[in-house]
This record gives C-alpha cells, sequence and structure tokens, in this order.
C-alpha cells in the first residue's frame, strides 16, 4: 500500500496553499478598466468558511496519506468536492461584502490566488474521480449532482456581486447570441467533416496507395497555423461571391461565418479521416478471416464487425476532434465569424479581463463538457464490446 | 465429395501450391499434414474461395466451386481456424446462430439450432448469453465448432483448430471431434503440423511439402510405406507411432 500512496494531493495541497497565501483571492477597483486592489483570503473571507477551507485542505493530505482504498478515494471526491463548492461560496460571499455600498461601476473580481485553488481542487476532484474508476453512469450521475448544485447557487445570487457575473449580466443578450453562434460554427464544421471525412477514412483502407497521400495532404493543412488559414480563404471565397452572385446571395463571402467554416472543417479532416481508419482496421485479422469464410459480403463485414469493433477508436477521434473544434472556433472571431471568441477579441482590445473571461470561461466548459460526454460515450461502447 | 484437379496457386510470383489433385470421399476424415510453408492452409483455403486458384479444377460432389456464388459457397461449408474469430461483441448464441442467420433461419429454429450445439460440444447451457471473453480458450474453440456445425454443412474446413491450444486441451478437443465425426457423418479437411494428431484422428493423410502433394494414404499405409525420405522423416518412429495409434483408436471405441 505504501509503494501506491497518493502523491499528487499533497503537491496540489501544497499549490494550493501557495496560492491562498500569496496570490490574491479577489481584487477591489472603482471601475472595470483598473487593476485595483488586491484583497488577500483571509480579508476576503468570512472566519468560519476560511476555517473550513483549511480544515478540509488539511483533511484531504491526511486521507491521501493513509493508503489508496475504494472507500478513502471516496472520501477524496467528498472532500475536494465540498473544498470546490466552499472557495466559489467564499469568493461570491467576499465580493457582495465588499460591493455593499460601494459605486455601481466598482468591479470584485477574481484573483489569480482564487484560480489557483480552485484549479487546485478541481483537479483533486478529476484525480480521486479516475483512482475510483466509475462506471459511466456513476460518472454521468455525480457529474450531473455537481452541476445542479452549482446552478442553484448561482440561482441564489450566490454570484451576483462579482464582477464576472455583472459583466454578464450587461452583455446577457449579446451572450447568448455569441454562444448560440459558437454552437452553430462547430455542429456546422462537424457535420460536413464528418460526412467527408468518414467516407475518405473508409476509401483509404480500401486503397492502399490512396492513403499516404491523402494523410499527408491533410497533415499539411493541419500544420498551417489557424490564423493564416482563416486570413487565406478570404480571398478566394470573396472572388468567388463576387464571381458567382448566386453563392454571394447564400451568404458566402470573404469574412464571415463561411471562411471560418470552411478552415474548421479543414482542421476537423485529419482526426476524422485518420480515426475513421484506424477504426475499421481495429477488428482483429481473424475476425475478417472468419467471417469471409463463413460467408460474410464485404458489405456485411464492414457492417457486423468493423463499424461496432470500430467505434470506440472513431468516437475517441470525435472527442478530439469536438474539443478542438471548440477552441478554434474562437479564432472565427477575428474574420467575423462571430462566436464566444468576439468577448476575447474585445476584451482583449480594452484590457477588460472579465469581458476575455467571459468568452474563454464558457469556451473551456463547453470543451471540458463535450470532452466529457464522449468520454462517456466511448466507455459504454468498450464496455458494451469488451474483448 | 471435394475433389482438387490439378490446383495451383501463384502469389506474388511464387508458387505456394504446385498441381496437387486429392480427392476426399464423402463422410471421410482427410488430414493435410507438412511442416510450415508447404502450403497446407492455402491449398485448405482455395476450397471456400479464400485463395484464388491460378490453374486447375476444384469441384465439390462434381460441381466447379466458380461457378457457385462464392457467399453461397462459404455459407455451404463449415470453417474452423486457429485463431478462432469469434465475434467478442456477440454473445456465444448469436456467433453460433451466425451462418444459419445469414441463411435467413427463422429465430426458435436458430435458437433450438444452438441449444443442441452446446449440448453436442459439451458446453454449459448458461454460456449461451455470455460474451467470448468470458470463456476459455478451450471452450472458445468448442463454440468456434459448434459455429462451423451450424447450419448442418456436409464439409468441415479445418485450419489447425487446435494448434493454439494447451495439450490436455487439445486432447480433449481432439477426442470430442473424432466422436463428432463418427456420429455426423462430416466430410472433414484438416489441417495440422502435428503428425501425431493426423495419425489419431484422419482416416487419410495427404503430405505436402513445399507446396506438392508427396504422398495421400492411411495411416498405417504411411507408416508401413514411406513413399520418400522426407515422409519416412517426417512420420517418425514407425513403431512408436504405430503404438500410439493403437492406443489412440482403443480408447476412442
Amino acid at each position: 500500500m505504501n509503494a501506491r500512496r497518493n502523491r499528487v494531493i499533497p503537491v496540489l495541497i501544497a499549490v494550493f496553499a501557495l496560492g491562498g497565501v500569496v496570490g490574491p483571492f479577489l481584487n477591489q477597483a472603482p471601475n472595470r478598466l483598473v487593476s485595483g486592489t488586491p484583497i488577500a483570503i483571509w480579508q476576503a473571507l468570512d472566519r468560519p468558511i476560511l476555517f473550513l477551507i483549511v480544515a478540509f485542505a488539511g483533511l484531504l493530505i491526511a486521507v491521501s496519506r493513509i493508503g489508496a482504498t475504494p472507500n478513502l478515494h471516496r472520501a477524496m471526491l467528498v472532500l475536494a468536492t465540498v473544498l470546490f463548492l466552499l472557495l466559489l461560496y467564499g469568493a461570491g460571499k467576499g465580493a457582495t461584502f465588499f460591493m455593499g455600498g460601494a459605486a455601481l461601476a466598482a468591479r470584485v473580481s477574481l484573483g489569480w490566488g482564487f484560480w489557483l485553488m480552485v484549479l487546485c481542487a478541481a483537479f483533486a476532484i478529476v484525480d480521486a474521480a479516475q483512482r475510483m474508476n466509475l462506471p459511466p453512469r456513476m460518472r454521468l450521475l455525480l457529474a450531473g449532482a455537481f452541476l445542479v448544485y452549482l446552478v442553484a447557487m448561482a440561482m441564489n445570487g450566490t454570484f451576483d456581486q462579482l464582477s464576472l457575473t455583472r459583466e454578464l449580466a450587461i452583455r446577457r443578450g449579446a451572450f447568448l447570441a455569441e454562444l448560440a453562434r459558437h454552437g452553430e460554427l462547430v455542429v456546422g464544421a462537424i457535420v460536413p467533416a464528418l460526412l467527408i471525412g468518414v467516407p475518405l477514412g473508409l476509401w483509404a483502407t480500401r486503397r492502399p496507395r490512396v492513403r499516404p497521400v491523402l494523410f499527408g495532404t491533410l497533415n499539411v493543412l493541419q500544420t498551417i497555423p489557424s490564423v493564416a488559414l482563416f486570413g487565406l480563404l478570404i480571398g478566394p471565397l470573396s472572388a468567388l461571391a463576387v464571381a458567382v452572385p448566386a453563392v454571394g446571395a447564400l451568404g458566402i463571402h470573404g469574412i464571415g461565418m463561411a471562411p471560418a467554416l470552411v478552415a474548421l472543417v479543414l482542421y476537423a479532416l485529419l482526426p476524422i479521416v485518420r480515426n475513421s481508419a484506424a477504426g475499421i482496421e481495429a477488428a482483429d485479422p481473424a475476425i475478417i478471416e472468419a467471417a469471409r469464410g463463413m460467408g460474410f459480403s464485404p458489405r456485411q463485414i464492414l457492417w457486423h464487425a468493423q463499424l461496432p469493433l470500430g467505434l470506440p477508436v472513431f468516437l475517441a477521434g470525435l472527442r478530439i476532434v469536438l474539443v478542438q473544434t471548440i477552441g478554434l472556433a474562437v479564432i472565427a472571431a477575428l474574420i467575423g465569424g462571430g462566436g464566444l471568441g468576439s468577448f476575447i477579441f474585445q476584451g482583449i482590445g480594452q484590457n477588460a479581463i472579465d469581458l476575455v473571461l467571459l468568452g474563454a470561461i464558457p469556451v473551456t466548459l463547453l470543451a471540458l463538457a463535450a470532452d466529457f460526454v464522449l468520454q462517456l460515450a466511448v466507455a459504454t461502447v468498450e464496455q458494451r464490446s469488451r474483448r | 465429395m471435394i475433389a482438387l484437379d490439378g490446383v495451383s496457386c501463384v502469389i506474388g510470383g511464387r508458387r505456394i501450391v504446385d498441381r496437387v489433385s486429392l480427392t476426399v470421399a464423402d463422410g471421410e476424415f482427410c488430414a493435410l499434414v507438412g511442416p510450415s510453408g508447404s502450403g497446407k492452409s492455402t491449398t485448405l483455403k482455395t476450397i471456400n474461395r479464400l485463395v484464388p486458384i491460378s490453374d486447375g479444377v476444384i469441384r465439390i460432389d462434381g460441381a466447379d466451386i466458380v461457378a457457385a456464388n462464392v457467399e453461397a459457397l462459404r455459407r455451404s461449408i463449415g470453417y474452423v481456424i486457429q485463431s478462432i474469430g469469434l465475434f467478442p461483441h456477440w454473445t456465444v448464441a448469436d456467433n453460433i446462430a451466425t451462418v444459419p442467420r445469414l441463411l435467413g433461419w427463422p429465430e426458435d429454429r436458430r435458437r433450438h439450432r444452438v441449444a443442441e450445439l452446446l449440448t453436442l460440444l459439451r458446453l454449459d447451457p448458461a454460456a449461451a448469453e455470455k460474451y467470448p471473453h468470458q470463456l476459455s480458450g478451450g471452450q472458445q474453440q468448442r463454440v468456434g465448432v459448434a459455429r462451423a456445425l451450424a447450419a448442418d454443412p456436409a464439409i468441415l474446413l479445418m485450419d489447425e483448430p487446435f494448434g493454439a491450444l494447451d495439450p490436455i486441451t487439445r486432447t480433449a478437443l481432439q477426442t470430442e471431434l473424432a466422436a463428432i465425426h463418427r456420429r455426423l457423418g462430416k466430410t472433414i479437411l484438416f489441417v495440422t503440423h502435428d503428425i501425431d494428431e493426423a495419425l489419431r484422428l484422419a482416416d487419410r493423410i495427404a503430405i505436402l511439402d513445399a507446396g506438392r502433394l508427396v504422398q495421400v494414404g492411411t495411416p498405417e499405409e504411411l507408416l508401413a510405406n514411406p513413399a520418400s525420405d522426407f515422409v519416412r522423416e517426417f512420420v517418425g518412429d514407425p513403431e512408436l507411432r504405430r503404438l500410439a495409434l493403437k492406443i489412440a483408436r482403443r480408447n476412442a471405441e
């Protein structure tokens, strides 16, 4: 049991403590453009909450030192989750306290000490969850419960006085529109990429000579920096819109969503094609030989053996593609494609960190959610077709 | 009846099978034996057309196999391979009923057949709903044999079916196969590199070397009159083999 002693938790808690002692937990500023004065954690939080945070962090270390049994992992998961929620709750309460009586333009924002601590708590949650190796259904249940609790806290107004929430409140309409646009960009890129990529992957498995050419081309595409690719598409697409007015009438122009979608599709192709091909080839050759020998047609082999047995590999590729596309769609804002990137680039332009976070946090959460869901899908499928 | 007439296979410029002529009578158990690379597996696979032939004719019950629909031909022949190749995402019952399903048998007939085969192969009826990975290697190959027998084919092609099993499991399955052969009277062509296995199971043995058929005969004939030094060396000490053969025959009765 000594050999399996958890080394992750002590490191995380050390960083956690560093964030708490050195870093500002909150920042108070008279308006959203100046950087403001730091507020340490012991100034920001009520005594009981501070005490609980210290106590739970200490307990987490203690439990991690005892050993590595399922029950201890369960305890660690609970401790880390409570720690995470306490930090959020504390930050919200602190902001409410410091905003009390302040001018409307004043802002209390989250300091880097807070972010470091929250990140460490999140890592501790993930670490404990992974050690428990939960079945997909349990993971979904736990994530759901966690989410419900967070939403309840938000509805209760816990976070209302944080600068981030205030920024969101001011831009609620724009935020929802850009969020929807971001979703459109992602779905609008993934669906055509699947429609093109899956047949291409199949083709690569059938024609050994096609393969290196296809993969080479897609590899080169992947190496073009994203901003450059978005820029490169402006020329041809605007020329196309001018030359064929019908195309322009469809809304395809040099800037806007069209070049963004084309670029996102191109980037999505390599992982999709590669994992489709790898999925088709994932089945044990003995299974294919037996199937052929029993009188399966090539299509029946594809349908009954290669597709179901390759599904986990294919879904793993889809997971990469989804996360990648959600992140890359941020760049679309640079060429008028909209999406959550708009806030990020506006925020950078105005030196308003809260505005940057208003774009960056949802993008991160979307990517994490997509990753989580597809991980579950892979686990479910693998459980069904265990070898 | 399977009749190979002057069958050759040239793959990538190499002559893997060289003018092999061999007839296997109905109900006969014939073993194809030879060292690795002698073309015995390739010869077997020409019969269900997994390997195309370059020259010669193969007839089953007098009909040229090239004339038949390739999938229909394969569905009418049982096929067992060393690496088994069960579908890992299908239950044992579904694996056994593979060919009946391809042939469109109704469900209760399939279920009935699966139960019958589980009994024949001495598998636990509860194994039907298990997945292949839950079975031992020997049990998996029992399922492999059951699957090959499912649609009641007249011919069984077996490509080193017991080669990957431990000696005890292998002997058990050999005994089982001999009993099934006696009971069902299938025509069996059985590839192996293990002369003891061939002597124990086969009515007739065909010995291959470098793609050529060097001798065909009953076990006793092979032991008594090896046609060449190669056969003599491959068969080994005839006295010892004869003794082993006698014991095996007695045990089988």
